[in-house]
């Protein structure tokens, strides 16, 4: 069933962003924060978020509103993490989900002519292989980017599991888009 | 940050996968049996108990089941010719009888709620659905974790949710439809060997101002709702006063410099003399919302302290995890709790044990929102 807000999307309803951001601005400013950690940044990605969603729906039709808005802000906060990251405002800590993904591939090893889209799909259905512990923890640590400890405390694990079973998904992974042929 | 396309790639996973990472799933509970030490923090439930029944009765103002009353019984109405003993009569009477919700919530009013998940515990700091939190997943029912809803001590359970803003908070949305706030709060919660009131204490006065004037006013609409649900919950009195003045207390956190918020104010509920309720009255955009706190075992104690120092200025102290009540004439009480964390009795202590001798206790009692003269 579609969200209601879509539906005020769709109609360029004026209320929509308005609507959104009461509905998901909690969600939003959750995964802006895990990954900027500064409150004025994450409230400033989350608000480009909503100001994409209004440019991008239509012609785009999410089917869930709540996740195309979580990934609109994702890709937000990561632009605002590398500009930070360029004026070297980000601590180091910040960017270290990020940087665990390196153990998958160095930074000229995904084929070229790959789109993000395509390797997306390919996750998706790498990780729809997995246990939904495994395929859990990883996207609450890659896509949400929760801190390990958070996701510990929501799945009831030690620290040290959590950092375990990331470690084999991510060489999982790996080994997974190597013999499918994205990465070289 | 080396591989963007991998990074912007995880972005495109499929939806359901996203979500269904994010639905509300059971923690694993551990096996480890955590004891709750209820100690000092539960005398936090002195400040908190005249919230908990925003859960059970009175958060939403004018329930369907209360019936209206007509403007001739506005003979209820507060006014200088309607006192006794300085609090404003009500006749009970007037209200219809309802049967409705009879099986609200009896008894909490001396609890506090407490969780302890992950090994962690928490402890209720507020009620209400206006608390701005985002739910995020649902960890279990209340009453599946140690602590007061599992001992059924608040004899209503809920479901406990995570919520976005703060990993250290958690929300109950209570089966009755109140929800209630928990914050994580380290270590355990016996009474300290602190001061309540510390050296150089500093105050705050905070929120928009609730008079009593504006009280009366609120009461006299919502007094049948009162009356309603006291009755609804087994209380009733062949009359029913409610304070005419109110009093705001006193918050300390970590530091020395306490808070008091005007924007949230208690006034006390009599039945035939005798202390049944509190109306915590609070205040947001300029609307008075009326929260009824009753039932409480240690009632009879608070009311016993109240008529033992008629006509003495009081004031309430909630540091961070004890509490106080401090009369003008210099005397301290704090809540006694029993080993199953039950608060029944007030116990006086010495002031030195309580108020530092570096702490400005005539600055308290001069913020003439927090005194209460009983």
């Amino acid at each position: 069933m579609r969200d209601e807000t879509v539906r005020l999307f769709l109609d360029r309803d004026e209320r929509a962003p308005e609507e959104a951001k009461k509905k998901y601005s909690g969600y939003c400013m959750y995964i802006a924060r895990n990954l900027l950690r500064d409150e004025r940044d994450a409230e400033e990605c989350v608000g480009d978020a909503l100001m994409a969603a209004w440019e991008s729906i239509p012609p785009n039709q999410p089917e869930n509103l709540k996740a195309y808005l979580g990934k609109l802000t994702r890709e937000a906060a990561i632009d605002r993490l590398r500009w930070n990251t360029a004026q070297k405002r980000a601590a180091g800590s910040e960017i270290k989900p990020l940087d665990e993904l390196d153990d998958i591939v160095g930074r000229d090893d995904v084929e070229s002519e790959i789109e993000a889209k395509e390797l997306g799909r390919a996750i998706s259905a790498f990780l729809r292989e997995r246990s939904e512990t495994e395929r859990n923890i990883f996207i609450r640590r890659y896509w949400y980017f929760d801190p390990v400890d958070s996701i510990a405390r929501r799945y009831g694990f030690g620290k040290s599991k959590v950092k375990m079973t990331l470690k084999r998904t991510r060489d999982a992974l790996a080994d997974y888009l190597r013999k499918e042929g994205y990465i070289i | 940050m080396k591989n963007d396309k991998l990074t912007l790639a995880i972005g495109e996973i499929d939806a359901d996968l996203i979500e269904r990472a994010d639905e509300n799933r059971a923690i694993e509970k551990r096996t480890r049996r955590v004891y709750i030490k209820w100690g000092a923090a539960a005398a936090a439930a002195l400040t908190v108990t005249a919230l908990i029944l925003s859960v059970g009765a009175f958060n939403k103002k004018a329930p369907d089941n209360v019936p209206d009353i007509p403007e001739s019984t506005a003979t209820n109405v507060p006014d200088e010719g309607n006192k006794t003993g300085g609090e404003t009569v009500y006749n009970s009477a007037n209200v219809p009888e309802t049967t409705d919700n009879a099986d609200t919530e009896r008894n909490i009013g001396d609890k506090i709620g407490i969780i302890v998940v992950g090994g962690e515990k928490y402890i209720q700091v507020g009620t209400g659905a206006d608390h701005g939190y985002t739910l995020a997943e649902k960890l279990g029912t209340a009453s599946s974790f140690e602590g007061t809803y599992k001992s059924g001590d608040l004899y209503v359970d809920g479901d406990v949710y995570s919520v976005y803003e703060d990993e250290n908070v958690l929300v109950i949305v209570l089966n009755n439809g109140g929800e209630v706030i928990l914050e994580k709060r380290p270590g355990t919660y016996e009474a300290g060997p602190e001061f309540i009131l510390k050296p150089n204490s500093k105050i705050e006065v905070t929120g928009e101002e609730i008079t009593d004037t504006a009280a009366a006013e609120h009461f006299n609409e919502s007094f049948a709702s009162v009356v309603s649900s006291l009755r609804a919950s087994g209380v009733d009195a062949e009359e029913i006063t409610i304070s005419t003045k109110g009093f705001c207390r006193f918050y300390g956190g970590e530091g020395s410099t306490f808070e008091l918020r005007r924007d949230f104010r208690d006034y006390l509920v009599f039945g035939d003399g005798k202390l049944i309720g509190i109306i915590t009255l609070t205040k947001g955009d300029g609307v008075l919302h009326d929260n009824l706190a009753f039932g409480g075992d240690w009632y009879g104690a608070f009311d016993a302290l109240l008529k033992s120092h008629t006509g003495e200025g009081m004031i309430f102290i909630n540091s961070n995890n004890s509490e106080a009540v401090i009369t003008s004439s210099g005397a301290v009480f704090v809540p006694v709790y029993t080993a199953e964390g039950a608060f029944e009795e007030f116990e006086e202590r010495n002031i030195e044990d309580i108020v530092s001798d570096r702490a400005d206790l005539e600055a308290f009692f001069g913020v003439r929102e927090a005194v209460y003269t009983p």
